[in-house]
């Protein structure tokens, strides 16, 4: 984990970049759903593949992506045990990579099978 | 975990000395008593640091290290804490005074408020007696970073720097390593030894990196950025300000830190 530290440095930052547009535009758009229910929410997804769909599976695959990468700067700052400190790194990549596959799945489902 | 508890017999637990001075003889104006209070530890006796009092009359002191050095040859010569050149040049008497890291020879009286000042050693650092600390990790990470010229140019005679490349020494080159910076940055507190080769520069050290990664005659940059690009070396400043606040030559670290990452991004394009 201590290595390289430049190309950790670059994706964060544009990791961050990107779910500055990502996440202003997922706020509004739930705001616009306020009071649907399930089925309308799925519909929304499921009928706008390009404009929904796809925005919100690149919501998930950065938003983890930077969630991890966020977590290990604080895991090698905070945690000072080398062992603990190791098993948190792969917790906290299992956690991110497996949080995000249901994600990404559950809109690959709602929008290509459901 | 975090680790959020002090090392054994390093609180302030003994009960402090109180002294008393009298009016200076050599002053000609009204006595301005003022105390103090100053962190006192000897590891080597077993016994918990105290915090001593010592009230001395500063009408004719303009400097703090002036204070303690008034203190040391009035009060209690056993005080202990380094100074040398009494002029901002040698970074020896820096330590922790009303909260912030600066020297001593360098902090006016006037600066100091008008309440009792508080002297404490440099933070996070092992204490050898009283102000003195060891700064021996301080100065290995310091030569880690190679701080002296490296170029494969054998001139006839000088290395030839326009004016523009030596303007751009300017901010970096005056440093003393007092460590002032380093000692005040939480990351390098937590980081600055950590374990397996794992370790936080610190903003001194690194500010001498940039400085000879600005340098043209150096034909050393690659490899200088190879040795930083590193979690941990480099990238666990996370611009917290407090070295360029605290610097007492009035330097910008955390502008130089800024600095080395922009050209490791650079590099990697």
């Amino acid at each position: 984990m201590a290595k390289h530290g430049t190309a950790h440095f670059i994706a964060q930052r544009i990791t961050a970049l990107a779910l500055v547009p990502l996440a202003i535009w997922f706020v509004f758009a739930l705001l616009s759903h306020g009071g649907d229910t399930r089925a309308d929410l799925m519909e929304w997804i499921a009928g706008h593949p390009w404009s929904v769909a796809i925005p919100l599976a690149m919501l998930v695959l950065v938003g983890f992506y930077h969630m991890r990468i966020g977590l290990e700067v604080i895991i090698d700052d905070y945690i000072h045990k080398p062992d603990l400190r190791g098993m948190l790194h792969f917790l906290n990549t299992f956690v991110a990579l497996v949080a995000g596959a249901i994600a990404l799945w559950s809109i690959i489902a709602i929008t290509l099978i459901a | 975990m975090v680790e959020l508890t002090l090392p054994r017999n390093s609180k302030i637990t003994a009960k402090g000395k109180s002294y008393k001075g009298e009016k200076s003889p050599s002053s000609d104006k009204a006595p301005d008593m003022r105390t103090f209070k100053i962190y006192r530890s000897d590891p080597d006796s077993g016994e918990n640091p105290r915090v001593d009092s010592y009230e001395i009359d500063v009408s004719d002191v303009s400097m703090v290290l002036d204070a303690l050095i008034r203190i040391k040859d009035t009060l209690d010569p056993t005080v202990t804490f380094r100074r040398s050149c009494r002029e901002g040049v040698c970074g020896s008497c820096a330590m922790n005074i009303n909260g912030a890291n600066t020297l001593a020879c360098t902090k006016g009286m006037d600066e100091c408020g008008s309440g009792d000042v508080a002297i404490y050693p440099l933070p996070h650092q092992p204490v050898v007696k009283d102000l003195v600390t060891d700064l021996s990790k301080f100065y290995e990470q310091h030569a880690a970073i190679e701080p002296f010229l490296q170029s494969r140019d054998e001139p006839e005679q000088e290395h030839i720097q326009s004016h523009e490349q030596r303007e751009k020494l300017d901010g970096l080159y005056e440093c003393i390593l007092c460590a002032c910076c380093s000692t005040s940055c939480p990351s390098y507190w937590w980081n600055g030894d950590k374990d397996d080769g794992n370790e936080y520069l610190g903003p001194a050290a690194l500010l001498q990196a940039y400085r000879w990664l600005q340098d043209s005659r150096d034909d050393e940059k690659s490899r200088r950025l190879d040795y930083l690009d590193d979690n941990f070396r480099l990238y666990r400043c996370h611009t917290i300000f407090n070295c360029t606040s605290v610097c007492p030559k009035g330097l910008n670290p955390a502008e130089a830190i800024a600095g080395i990452k922009r050209m490791m991004v650079e590099r990697a394009k």
